[in-house]
Order: structure tokens, then sequence, then C-alpha cells
């Protein structure tokens, strides 16, 4: 660190600093990062839901699917099961 | 600049406090410390302008996160020149350039104590010549304790690192001043 730029000035005028006080304007600006927060908050919980629906109905329909397949073969393996009694 | 009582101080989060509940309070710390904070920056800038935006972004910044704000015993305004500080290293940072410290002539030479008759504008210049190549550090917390007035828990507060370094960093940098340039640096009639 070092070699920085060193400058002597007179003082500043304090009508020179109250033109930038602007207590409204901040006040806005407050009140819109406020809402872009709001916003982006319930994206976010959006998204979080939307995840955790889509994960369960995946795992849900591979359940589902997993039951109905094994149903079917079940089915299908009955009709052997009657004919080696026949035998 | 007076130091603040313990009383003053709570008072001052009192209004802080106040500001959580409802944001019109902050308008009172605003006003208060619009000018301060608006100085610190233009110290650090030399630029009124882009002053004026980093004042600007650092209210914002404490406005928005006034829920989050900590009592720790230290000036509200502590906090203020925190935000401040980190935002013009924000600054520089992005525009990867030297610090400029712009310092007013008037209280530079009433803070320094001539020692001799033969002290002049050159060595005034000299001094200026060799604080550039002081540490960026030295020259934040001679700021803050000479042209701020701030007490060295505020500055280990603003600066966040321990009292005893606070003290440690600016006697070190009034040290190497001094060898150098055979100067005594007043501060309220004490060295």
């Amino acid at each position: 660190m070092g070699k920085n730029e060193i400058k002597l000035r007179r003082h500043l005028d304090p009508a020179d600093i109250l033109r930038y006080h602007n207590y409204p304007d901040l006040m806005k600006r407050h009140e819109r990062s406020k809402r872009l927060k709001r916003v982006v908050r319930f994206f976010t919980f959006s998204l979080i839901v939307t995840v955790i629906v889509l994960l369960f109905l995946i795992i849900v329909s591979y359940l589902w699917f997993g039951v109905k397949k094994r149903s079917e073969e079940f089915k299908e393996r009955k009709p052997g099961v009657t004919q080696s009694a026949k035998r | 600049m007076a130091e603040m009582s313990d009383d003053e101080i709570r008072q001052e989060y009192e209004v802080l406090d106040q500001s959580k509940k409802e944001v019109k309070a902050f308008g009172i710390l605003y006003e208060k410390y619009f000018d301060r904070i608006f100085r610190f920056i233009y110290r650090q800038t030399d630029d009124e302008e882009l002053t004026a935006d980093l004042c600007s972004q650092t209210f914002l910044i404490a406005m928005n996160n006034v829920g989050k704000y900590e009592f720790r015993g230290v000036p509200v305004s502590a906090w203020f020149y925190k935000i401040a500080g980190n935002e013009v290293n924000k600054y520089y940072r992005k525009r990867n350039t030297a610090k400029v410290f712009s310092l007013e002539e008037a209280r530079v030479r009433e803070l320094i104590a001539q020692e001799n008759e033969d002290y002049d504008e050159e060595r005034l210049f000299k001094l200026v010549e060799y604080m550039k190549d002081l540490p960026t550090d030295m020259i934040e917390v001679l700021q803050l304790r000479f042209f701020e007035g701030k007490e060295f828990n505020e500055i280990a507060f603003i600066l966040e690192m321990s009292e005893s370094g606070a003290k440690m960093r600016t006697y070190r940098a009034l040290d190497r001043l001094r060898t150098k340039f055979n100067l005594t640096i007043k501060y309220d009639g004490k060295e």
C-alpha cells in the first residue's frame, strides 16, 4: 500500500453541501428498494415452492408408475401360475 | 468536535431504534450527520458529484439496514462513517486507482505546531509529498483522528480493528511524521 494522492484545499462551504441534502429522494429510493426486496423475496419463495411441488410430483409419479408396473407384472405372471398348476 | 456523553449516545440510539418502526424518524439523524459524512467522503474523493452519490448511497444503506443495527456503545455516527468508508473503498477497488486525500490546508496548518521560525511553504509541500508514501491505512486513521475528531474506540469500530490497534497505528503514523519533519502534532491542546 502507499502512494496516494494528497491535495490541500480550502474549506468546503456549508451552502455547497446544503445543495446535496435531499431527504425526500432518499425516502423514495428506500421505498423502491423495499419494494424490490419484497418482489425478490416473493419470487424466491415461489421458486422454492415450485421446486418442492415438482419434486413431490416426480416422487409420487415414480412411485405410482412403480406400483402400476408391478401390478401389471403380477397380472401377467398370474396366468403362468395357473398353467403350471394344471401340469 | 465535542465528545458525546453516554446519555447522548443512548438518546441517539433511541432515535435510530424508533426509525426501525417509523422510517421518517431517520430524518433527524440524516439532517444531523449529512454534512459530516459528506466532508468525510469528500476528503477521500475530492469530487463533489461523486461525494454526493456516495453520501446518498451511505444513508440509503443505513436506512435499509436499520433493523440490523446493534448498539455497541459508540455513537450512531460511527456506523455511518463505517458504511461511508466501505463505499469509498468499494469505489476505489472498482476503479483500481490511487486513493485521493483532499485535506483542508487551514486544518493541516492548525494541527502542525511550528517548531521554529523557518517553517515555510516548502516544508508544508515536502510534508504533503511525504504523506503520499504513507500507507493508506495510516492516512485513514490520521484523517479520522485529526480531521473528524474521533475517539479511538470509534476509530476501532469504523475500521473494524481493536482499540489498541487503532492507537498503535495512529502513534506509528505520528512517529514517522515526527522523526522525518521534527513536527509536533496538536490535538485538543495535547500532543
